[in-house]
């Protein structure tokens, strides 16, 4: 996030677009509505109507992966009514005037029709945000899980930017991260390219100084595999072993079944985790690991603040620390680790990430630090780009025309499909369907259907049906509700048995690789 | 403390800005990045400012212990070592690089009023040594916004 979650109760507009934020961020939605009580103007865009868009001064539904469009109107919109903010453009931005040349051939009319959205509808959204003094964005996967994701991203900041919602207290442009430790593990380089703190593999500087402290001679500069390419890469025999900690891919990637197919011809798959998932039962070793409330160390969330978490419980039967896991194994590979506790750890990821180096395990008594924190006089950063400064300079605008989704409906996938969450379950469902309160709560997944296809269908409530995409099909019961417009669906992806990512699209992102979850073609038929 | 003796410390603050601006001048004809050419006329035009401060001081002949306000330190420019110049430098050793260069200043005014005997001549080091140290604050907050991206 660009900005602490904390400022959004001082925001004068909050522009919720692909975020389910009362479901599946309960927390940052109540600093939501205590801005609304406050009487800030909330603004909901998102393909099917969820629970805070009841409090929106105006919901849009625009159709699943038309984002690019719906801004671009919007942008056109304040475009043409001088709404810019034209001394933060000049002052603080660059590669405007291409970004302006395609807005100003940007067709309303044509956007209304591409979104479903009415043009002027397009025209409050832009007016409200437009005018606010503080106006902030909130997003989720709901932008990101797209063909045309990091386009999503380019264009909330293009909006962001021309508006000069930027670089000031409760502004900015504000991805909600999926689970509570996506920050954090990104930020220890849980990712191809990069060791902690983002520096990159490919750099000699961060090599030699991870092979010195870690006393190694060398460390390999090549860029690693993305999870769908790692799957890809045990179809050609180039991924042989693989080891899963706290991921349940069978369940939570793209055509699940060509997931299954792939772990299948592994060599030796090892899945670490606190229950048996639908993963862990395929893997050659299981590894129980710990929850969150059998372990001490740190969190740090959304909004960048390193946060400690405590041991609340005792490790459960066979259960071992996950930094203990590793450490034997690495022990017995004969690369010795002797790290005493989670603290020792954390004094090394300092020592080595730049922006964690003011961090330590005293100074996290109470409420967190937010990097970056680079020394232990540093107070750490609330919020980013403040002044209209950048971290290359000036804020760059990107000229994003919309492109359709990879996969678009036609005559035998007639059915726009979507997914997400639901109040009760968390991801994949293997701890909340653990409780049995929660379970209880929804027992089981199912699929959103618009009354109007329903009719059509001849389908009644909790009637079962066939989904099917290209890549599979599943059986689900129906949930007749006007959440959805007619010729999308929903699906939550909390269950394994109606696994609606046996049905979703591998198609991914050209830059940052993440497939398009969000948007596929399927057909229904009554069981 | 004599007069001659202020005039010298100060006269050697005021050399050291001229230095300064100069040198940023310099680097800003050099560079290629249009943007921080800009940043570092910038910079020279600071330098240029702090001259025009120490100038001042010259003339009034006397410093008081509360004309710069040098309590703020985060200690940042400790973290990273001295950016080598060059015509491609990027944003963030650009701003390193003169952040650096005010905590060098910081230091060889500690060093100075460590010492020295005079208790007054001490105070005006000290002083100097606190501009310094303000300057570095400025620059450690420019060099926070560009030096940690989250970019992979």
């Amino acid at each position: 996030m660009t900005n602490a979650v904390s400022e959004l109760e001082d925001s004068d507009v909050i522009f919720i677009i692909g975020s389910n934020t009362a479901t599946s961020h309960p927390l940052v939605a109540t600093r939501i509505f205590r801005a609304w009580e406050k009487g800030a103007k909330i603004l909901v865009a998102d393909p099917r109507k969820n629970q805070i868009a009841e409090f929106a001064q105006l919901y849009v539904r625009h159709r699943p992966g038309t984002d690019v469009a719906l801004l671009n109107g919007m942008m056109k919109v304040i475009l043409d009514r001088g709404l810019e903010d034209k001394s933060f453009i000049e002052k603080s931005t660059e590669d405007y005037e291409a970004f302006r040349d395609l807005i100003q051939k940007v067709d309303l009319k044509e956007m209304a029709e591409t979104t479903g959205v009415p043009a002027e509808e397009i025209e409050t959204l832009a007016e409200i945000y437009a005018e606010a003094g503080r106006a902030t964005i909130v997003f989720c996967m709901g932008i990101t899980q797209h063909t045309s994701g990091v386009d999503n991203v380019k264009s909330l900041a293009n909006l962001s930017m021309m508006t000069g919602n930027v670089g000031k207290p409760g502004t900015g442009v504000n991805p909600l991260r999926g689970q509570n430790n996506v920050q954090g593990a990104c930020d220890m380089g849980g990712l191809p390219n990069v060791y902690t703190g983002y520096q990159p593999v490919t750099v000699d500087g961060a090599n030699r100084k991870f092979a010195d402290a870690w006393g190694v001679d060398q460390l390999p500069s090549k860029i690693g595999l993305t999870i769908l390419e790692m799957m890809d890469g045990i179809d050609t025999g180039d991924v042989r072993a693989l080891w899963i900690m706290g991921e349940n891919p069978v369940v939570s990637d793209p055509d699940a079944d060509h997931v299954v197919k792939a772990l299948d011809k592994l060599e030796l798959l090892i899945v670490q985790d606190i229950f048996l998932t639908p993963t862990a039962k395929l893997a050659d070793v299981v590894l129980p690991g710990v929850s969150f409330a059998e372990k001490d160390g740190t969190f740090s969330n959304t909004e960048r603040r390193v946060l400690r978490v405590r041991k609340a419980v005792d490790p459960v039967g066979e259960a071992r620390q996950d930094w203990q896991i590793i450490q034997e194994i690495s022990n017995r590979f004969g690369y010795p680790m002797s790290y005493d506790s989670p603290e020792s750890i954390f004094d090394e990821i300092a020592g080595l990430t730049p922006s964690y180096a003011g961090i330590s395990y005293e100074r996290l008594e109470g409420p967190g630090i937010q990097w970056p924190c680079p020394a232990p006089e540093h107070p750490g950063t609330p919020y980013l780009h403040s002044g209209g400064e950048f971290t290359r300079g000036k804020g760059l605008f990107h000229a994003v025309d919309y492109r359709p989704p990879a996969e678009v409906i036609d005559e035998d996938y007639p059915f726009w499909m979507t997914t997400g969450r639901v109040y009760a379950h968390y991801h994949t469902g293997t701890m909340t369907r653990n409780s049995k309160a929660l379970a209880f709560e929804v027992s089981e997944g199912f699929l959103e259907i618009n009354p109007l296809d329903a009719d059509a269908l001849g389908l009644a409530d909790r009637h079962w049906i066939k989904v099917a995409s290209r890549r599979g099909e599943i059986e689900t019961r129906i949930m007749i509700t006007d959440r959805v417009e007619k010729g999308v669906v929903f699906m939550p992806f909390h269950f394994e048995e109606a696994n609606v990512n046996k049905l979703t699209n591998t198609a991914v992102d050209p830059i940052a690789k993440i497939p398009e979850l969000k948007v596929c073609a399927v057909r229904l038929e009554k069981v | 403390m004599d007069a001659k003796q202020y005039e010298e410390a100060i006269r050697d603050a005021i050399a050291s800005e001229v230095e300064a601006k100069e040198f940023y001048l310099e680097i800003s004809k050099r560079i290629r990045n249009d943007y921080l050419k800009e940043l570092f006329l910038g910079f020279s035009k600071e330098e240029a400012t702090h001259e025009k401060i120490l100038t001042a001081l010259l003339e009034k002949g006397q410093i008081k212990s509360t004309t710069f306000n040098g309590a703020r330190d985060y200690k940042v420019s400790e973290t990273i070592a001295l950016p080598e110049v060059s015509e491609s430098m990027d944003l963030k050793d650009a701003i390193g690089l003169a952040m650096k260069n005010e905590e060098i200043a910081m230091h060889k005014y500690e060093t100075l009023a460590g010492n020295c005997d005079d208790p007054e001549l001490k105070e005006v080091f000290k002083n100097l040594s606190a501009m310094e140290r303000d300057h570095k604050f400025k620059m450690e907050q420019s060099f926070v916004k560009v030096a940690y991206p989250e970019v992979w």
